[in-house]
């Protein structure tokens, strides 16, 4: 079924949300630092930052610098101007912002001094830059250990660490390796984050949604298809012919009322019930005028509530039946013994149990206890043993003659005509078929003919 | 159920349903494709006026460390290590201050260096040379405070003590930004004031060479007291000369490139300058016995009580400080501070 189909999905997506939506904030929740690292050659023994790189991670940025070669590091922080002057001349590598997300991207800067390196190949710089650096650091690679232009510095063997809290202003690293072949330092910059979960609560928020829309369907579709209602069964009901007796023969069934048994008690847990063959021997053995109602004879039901247009109209076929009760109460003698045993207990114990319960929900019988037979005049369709008494009354008989008259009073407040006027003129095919269309019960052929059929 | 809403149901509700499970996936796929953008480097805006070349803490440091190398070097009245922190005028006048403490074991003392910062003026500058003021408080001694003059020569040096200048008594420093603005630095040909800095060192050597008489006399306060004590300085000397059938001059120079100039929150600037005193003293007929404290900056050449014959030289550094008011101000140059140091004695 495309509904149940679909609200299983929605189930499924649901949960699937949710599911994302947690990990989103869990497996897959981002690190609480960024870490991004500068390596690789560099030019000369010194590293710089553009402004801003700094500030890249936001908040107080932590910079590791470790030897690459040497036996010094020093990392400084000053501002743009004084570092740059400060570097001044000389090869270095400056930081210009991320390559990724643990990649530094950094910029080769040749001393100006050298007019050979061609710009135009990258390349050849980036050898040629060793070979620069190389002589200066075989003297000794300048220190900035200890300038006044540094507002915060730090150095070490071979590693140096220093935190900074951004400032306003342009400021910007240095870092240099210092001492005996003393290369550029590897510098590690990380920040703390603060991690969001943006989609945790948009996700679960949203899965909860699907998830209850999933279930809401489902049991909407599980209601109808418990309550026998569900339209769309293939291959269900034409596989089980409705065995419909003559409208007659339904008619006292109901109105007994003692026909509420097994399978009219059943509709609370057996929304449809299939009929073994031997029920449809049976029923075909009682019913005089057994007709075979294929599932056509439901769908024109169908159809002619759908064009009555009122809620109420919908259960013209049912209305009816009250009216075919009080006509044929008195033949209700001749009900089979089962019914009638049935009908005594289910009379004594809760009377028209069997079907009310859920009928008055769906179909507004509480306005009118006498729509209520509507339903028994579908779940008469249900067996031999069907339940026609209506609600509250004990005993169908006795009251049918007055429910008759009632149906009559709210056929007429609904706009129907009366005395089941309709039923014959709408459907004349059906009349016979359907005994609850059968007008006042007169033409019906047999009083106690049990309705059998399938529903589902 | 009414039939017409099972075919609802069965018909067109579906589709609705089928339309929200689509949107649905879509949303659930697109929680899972977001990821978010690298950070770009946004760094502030270059300002329009350079910042101050240093911080307070900055200079607190400098000072420190200034204060240190004075402190050691001083202890052993040794300039040895001061190079470090001195430079320019302060070198060669705290050199010839040891040699002179060492010569009169100490009746001559050493000048009274405090690094207690007063009144920071900062140059906002991006440029080397960067140079600026620091008016301390006042010594223990009592003894007027000190404008000290601070110096980065370029950008890998230290910052160094240039020279200081005692204020004059009865001075009154021109008001000037504070330095976490810091103060434009002004260039020796700055115009903008009632003289450029170069013209007023310049013009001030006149003064000090002619006194009253200078052309510029009008352009200076009233006699400062650097000014009298240079003129009464002369007179013993040029009593001498008298006496001895010699002659006395002296001659005041600029030292060239040695004048740094801040602008004042008035528009006007504080202008440091270096000078050079030359006192020549020639005489015949006469011995002179050499005091101690000039024989001390004589490099060697002389011993202490040395009787000199026929001439004497003595060369001085100065620091000079004047407050040159902006172009327009009626008011004249005045001359806030000054130190006269002898640093090198000649003679036979």
């Amino acid at each position: 079924m495309l509904q149940r189909l679909v609200a299983y999905g929605l189930g499924v997506l649901g949960l699937v949300t949710i599911g994302l939506g947690v990990a989103s904030a869990t497996l897959w929740r981002a690190d609480d630092t960024l870490v991004v690292t500068a390596s690789g050659p560099g030019a000369g023994t010194l590293v710089s930052t553009a402004p801003g790189v700094l500030e890249l991670g936001g908040g107080p940025v932590s910079v590791t610098a470790r030897a690459n070669g040497g036996t010094k590091v020093v990392l400084a922080i000053g501002r743009e101007a004084d570092v740059a002057g400060w570097v001044g001349t000389d090869a270095h590598t400056v930081i210009t912002g991320l390559a990724d997300r643990f990649t530094l991207a950094t910029e080769t800067v040749e001393p100006e001094a050298e007019p050979e390196p061609a710009p135009a190949d990258p390349a050849a710089p980036t050898e040629a830059a060793p070979a620069d650096a190389v002589e200066p650091d075989a003297t000794s690679a300048p220190d900035p250990d200890g300038s006044d232009l540094w507002v915060q510095q730090a150095a070490g063997e071979d590693s140096a660490e220093l935190t900074w809290t951004p400032e306003p202003g342009r400021w910007t690293l240095l870092a240099a390796g210092a001492g005996e072949g003393a290369g550029a330092p590897t510098v590690v910059a990380s920040w703390p984050q603060t991690v969001t979960t943006p989609w945790l609560v948009p996700g679960v928020v949203v899965g909860a949604i699907l998830l209850l829309a999933g279930i809401v369907l489902s049991v909407r579709s599980w209601l109808r298809t418990r309550r026998g209602v569900t339209p769309r069964r293939p291959g269900q009901a034409p596989a089980t012919p409705v065995v419909v007796v003559a409208s007659d023969a339904v008619v006292p069934g109901r109105a007994v009322g003692g026909a509420a048994d097994g399978p009219s008690l059943g509709p609370d847990d057996a929304p449809t019930v299939q009929l073994t063959r031997r029920a449809l021997r049976e029923a075909a053995a009682t019913a005089p005028a057994p007709q075979v109602a294929s599932r056509l004879s439901l769908r024109w039901r169908a159809q002619r509530s759908a064009g009555d247009g009122s809620r109420p109209a919908t259960e013209a076929g049912p209305n009816v039946a009250p009216e075919s009760i009080a006509s044929s109460s008195s033949p209700a003698a001749p009900v089979p013994a089962r019914a009638t045993r049935h009908g005594a207990r289910a009379g004594s114990e809760r009377p028209a149990a069997a079907w009310i319960p859920r009928p008055p929900a769906s179909l507004g019988v509480s306005r009118d206890s006498n729509v209520s037979p509507s339903m028994p005049s579908r779940h008469s369709a249900t067996g031999s043993t069907v339940s026609a008494a209506p609600d509250g009354d004990g005993s169908a008989v006795t009251d049918a003659a007055p429910r008759g008259a009632r149906a009559d009073a709210w056929r007429r407040a609904w706009g129907f005509p009366g005395d089941g006027a309709p039923g014959p003129a709408q459907a004349p095919t059906s009349a016979a078929a359907q005994p609850s269309a059968a007008p006042d019960g007169t033409d019906r052929p047999g009083p106690d003919a049990p309705r059998t059929g399938t529903r589902t | 159920m009414p039939a017409r809403h099972r075919r609802a149901l069965a018909g067109a509700a579906p589709l609705g349903l089928l339309r929200v499970a689509a949107l649905a996936a879509a949303a659930s796929l697109a929680l899972v494709g977001c990821a978010p953008a690298l950070p770009e480097p946004s760094p502030a805006a270059v300002p329009a006026v350079p910042p101050p070349a240093l911080t307070i803490e900055q200079l607190e440091r400098v000072l420190g460390d200034i204060a240190a190398t004075l402190a050691s070097a001083d202890a052993a009245l040794s300039p040895i290590g001061l190079e470090s922190r001195l430079s320019g005028p302060a070198l060669v006048s705290r050199t010839a201050e040891y040699s002179v403490t060492t010569a009169t074991a100490g009746a001559k003392g050493l000048t009274a260096l405090a690094m207690n910062a007063q009144t920071l003026v900062v140059p906002s500058t991006q440029e080397w040379p960067r140079t600026q003021f620091v008016v301390t408080e006042q010594p223990d001694d009592l003894s007027s405070p000190r404008l000290l003059v601070l110096q980065q020569a370029d950008p890998r040096s230290a910052y160094t003590l240039w020279g200081w200048a005692r204020l004059l008594p009865g001075v009154k420093m021109p008001a000037t930004a504070v330095p976490t603005i810091g103060s434009a630095v002004l260039a020796d040909d700055a115009t903008g004031l009632v003289s450029t800095p170069a013209d007023v060192v310049t013009q001030y050597a006149d003064v000090l060479l002619n006194g009253d008489a200078s052309a510029f006399d009008a352009g200076f306060a009233a006699p400062d007291s650097y000014r009298q004590g240079i003129a009464s300085g002369r007179e013993p000397l040029a009593m001498v000369a008298s006496q001895a059938s010699g002659t006395f001059t002296e001659s005041y120079a600029p030292v060239a490139d040695q004048t740094f100039a801040l602008a004042t929150a008035d528009g006007g600037a504080l202008v440091v300058s270096a000078m050079s005193t030359s006192s020549a003293l020639t005489f015949s007929g006469a011995s002179l016995p050499l005091p101690p404290e000039l024989a001390a900056v004589s490099a060697g050449t002389l011993a202490p009580g040395a009787a000199l014959r026929s001439n004497l030289a003595v060369t001085y550094s100065d620091v000079i400080a004047f407050y040159v008011p902006p172009a327009g101000a009626k008011t004249p140059v005045q001359v806030l501070g000054a130190e006269h140091i002898r640093t090198s004695v000649t003679g036979s």
